[in-house]
């Protein structure tokens, strides 16, 4: 018997848009009854942002000391979301594929069910003046987390 | 001391290149665990795949795939995280000797760690 507790329900749409330059997407939530996990991903539009060393890059998804304004961040009402992976870019001035995700940040985070609170999430990235409101649907949420996933079989 | 004995571990996984190039390629340890393959994917291709996934501190991975004798050129990856995963194809004329080698990156909380001086080595067909 596999757990029920490891396969999500899928909640909201698709939501994208452009935003100072910014082309972004917010995949539906990966609903768990423990939380759930919020992926997006965001391109940069226009001249490509040579990043020259790793450290600097890797700073866009985690806290640096002194590259504070680099870092990607998602909030909800009660506090920022845990980081807990991502598909960075290629910081080459070049891509070497013509893979999709050469130069963007695909990135997810964990948003626990004990903080659930508010209609909204804010994703900002502050040194691109990045700043785009989500709307959640924390009713949906709240339902998916508490029904086994439609349409699976028992195993 | 603490923090530099878990990033030597951390670059032992990486660092432990084998004597021989094989297709496949295992290593794991306190620090985490990697794994490399390189494998035949459908008519003239080759897919290498590779996973690490690390237990103790690196919270991001570069990695850097050179490929030898496969006309394709070197490639960069890098990962926010504790695990790096992925998969890439590669143009493949049957009967060639082949390799790809993994130069690998982990930030850590004592600074960058690399395995450039022996980077992990696959080959096809053996």
């Amino acid at each position: 018997m596999i757990s029920r507790t490891a396969i999500p329900t899928l909640v909201g749409d698709l939501l994208s848009g452009t935003s100072e330059q910014v082309a972004w997407v917010v995949w539906p939530l990966e609903v768990y009854p423990s939380g759930c996990l919020v992926r997006l991903r965001l391109a940069p539009e226009g001249a490509w942002q040579e990043y020259e060393d790793f450290r600097t890059l890797a700073a866009t998804v985690q806290p640096l000391e002194g590259l504070d304004r680099e870092r990607i961040v998602l909030e909800a009402d009660l506090g920022e979301l845990r980081h807990v992976w991502s598909r960075l870019p290629n910081r080459a001035a070049e891509p070497a594929t013509g893979e999709p995700w050469e130069h963007a940040w695909t990135v997810e985070y964990w948003w626990p069910r004990r903080q659930w609170s508010g209609d909204t999430l804010t994703l900002t990235w502050p040194v691109r003046n990045f700043r785009v409101i989500l709307p959640v649907d924390h009713e949906g949420m709240a339902a998916a987390a508490t029904t086994a996933p439609p349409g699976r079989a028992e195993l | 001391v603490l923090l530099a004995v878990c990033a030597s571990l951390l670059l032992s996984i990486v660092a432990a290149s084998p004597a021989i190039a094989v297709p496949e390629y295992n290593e794991s340890g306190p620090a985490g665990t990697a794994s490399v393959s390189l494998r035949p994917f459908g008519q003239g291709q080759l897919a290498l795949s590779y996973t690490f996934v690390n237990t103790q501190g690196a919270t991001a991975t570069e990695i850097t795939l050179t490929p030898v004798g496969l006309n394709s050129d070197a490639s960069t990856y890098s990962y926010g995280g504790n695990r790096a995963s992925g998969m890439v194809i590669y143009p493949y004329v049957e009967g060639e000797e082949v390799s790809v080698g993994l130069h690998v990156i982990f930030l850590t909380p004592v600074g960058v760690q690399d395995n450039s001086a022996n980077p992990i080595v696959v080959s096809y067909p053996r």
